[in-house]
């Protein structure tokens, strides 16, 4: 199970990083060496992430190309936006998160942590 | 006698559900044992919901003569349907939750590469820390958060999430959030989801601690936990007590100041 994953991560990177839609054939030769799969097998690799929408393909002539339905920026960004947005109503993840810290609650937790005001270490607040 | 056996318990459920959901909730010894407050949530919800609904049978049972026969069937669907309700509530909210997660999930394996222990690191410059939880728990973090915390406060995060996905605190919490969703106009239904989700935190701060230290949990907490989401999530939801899920009190300015106050 673990090489099945490593497979759809490497597949995908190869489509992350290529901007055209790509043929099964391709794909095979831009994995690294190490995977050196057989065909039918990236074929059903891209079949288990179509079915999980992550991939989509079009025909071209003869055969297929795939492509990624979002960037890899984009995934990263609407995982996360899901993780947070999804303890509003379903606490499907326990998350934490940094945002902006009032001056006011600044203030406090350092008393509370007794560490003096101006401190070398101020606590780092992540800007939106 | 069936009318008073009953009354008895929509006795029990009103009182289990004000007075007692009241006392518990403003509570102090909670803090100190919350893993024994969060048993005596669930006990009350367990009995507070079976109550409510054993009134209904009992009234629906009792022999009141013939001209009340529309009382008892009306008492018996009552209770058939709060009983389905309920069950159903849980049901669709797990099938939900469950989905969701497994998206979640198929979207990090893909993104990030286990690391030791589960972990996921993601390339991104928020600071976020959170867990999956589910059988096979995934932890994820983001560079973001590497980069702004000192080594012993990343260790505190890591800790306190592994603590959440080890002790399951997901199926501690769904069942309150789903409760709270099916009876909205239920006040105590909100304050003891508030209330769990506060004790779960608790839980996870404290084996956070025994992993590294309480002030080393407490700073981190400050720097990682002050509850506002980043600015463009907003849209989301509105966070905090009151909102949607009432858990999110859990991740409240207010609420992080509680727990750096009882870690130091």
């Amino acid at each position: 199970m673990a090489r099945l994953g490593e497979l759809e991560r490497a597949v995908m990177d190869v489509l992350w990083n290529t901007p055209e839609p790509v043929a099964a054939t391709r794909i095979v030769e831009e994995l690294p060496r190490e995977h050196a799969p057989a065909v039918t097998t990236i074929l059903t690799v891209l079949d288990r992430l179509g079915a999980k929408g992550f991939v989509t393909r079009e025909r071209f002539g003869r055969a297929y190309r795939y492509s990624a339905t979002t960037s890899r920026a984009e995934l990263i960004a609407t995982t996360m936006l899901e993780a947070l947005g999804s303890t509003s109503d379903r606490r499907s993840a326990l998350v934490h998160f940094a945002g902006s810290v009032s001056d006011e609650e600044k203030a406090l937790l350092r008393e509370l942590l007794g560490e003096p005001a101006g401190d070398g270490a101020p606590p780092r607040a992540a800007t939106a | 006698m069936w009318l008073i056996s009953a009354a008895a318990c929509a006795m029990v459920a009103i009182l289990l559900a004000w007075p007692v959901t009241e006392a518990l909730a403003a509570s102090a010894w909670t803090r100190r044992r919350p893993r024994a407050a969060i048993v005596l949530w669930q006990v009350i919800g367990l009995i507070g919901g079976t109550s409510a609904v054993g009134a209904l049978v009992l009234l629906g049972l009792a022999p009141l003569g013939r001209q009340w026969d529309l009382v008892n069937l009306a008492a018996l669907v009552l209770a058939a349907l709060l009983f389905s309700w309920l069950t159903g509530v849980l049901a669709t909210s797990a099938i939900r939750i469950e989905r969701d997660l497994g998206r979640q999930r198929a979207a990090i394996d893909l993104l990030a590469r286990p690391e030791a222990d589960g972990l996921r690191v993601l390339e991104h410059p928020e600071p976020l820390a959170y867990c999956l939880p589910g059988p096979h728990p995934r932890i994820v973090i983001t560079d973001g958060v590497i980069a702004a915390l000192p080594p012993e406060e990343l260790a505190a995060v890591l800790a306190h999430e592994r603590a959440h996905a080890q002790g399951r605190h997901e199926l501690v919490i769904q069942p309150f959030v789903a409760w709270q969703s099916a009876l909205p106009f239920l006040a105590p239904a909100r304050r003891a989801t508030v209330a769990v989700a506060e004790l779960v935190e608790m839980l996870a701060d404290d084996a956070a601690a025994a992993a590294t230290s309480r002030l080393t949990v407490a700073r981190a907490l400050a720097r990682v936990g002050s509850g506002r989401p980043p600015g463009n999530a907003a849209p989301l939801g509105v966070r905090g007590p009151g909102a949607a899920g009432g858990v999110d009190a859990a991740v409240t300015p207010a609420s992080v100041i509680a727990r750096v106050r009882r870690l130091t």
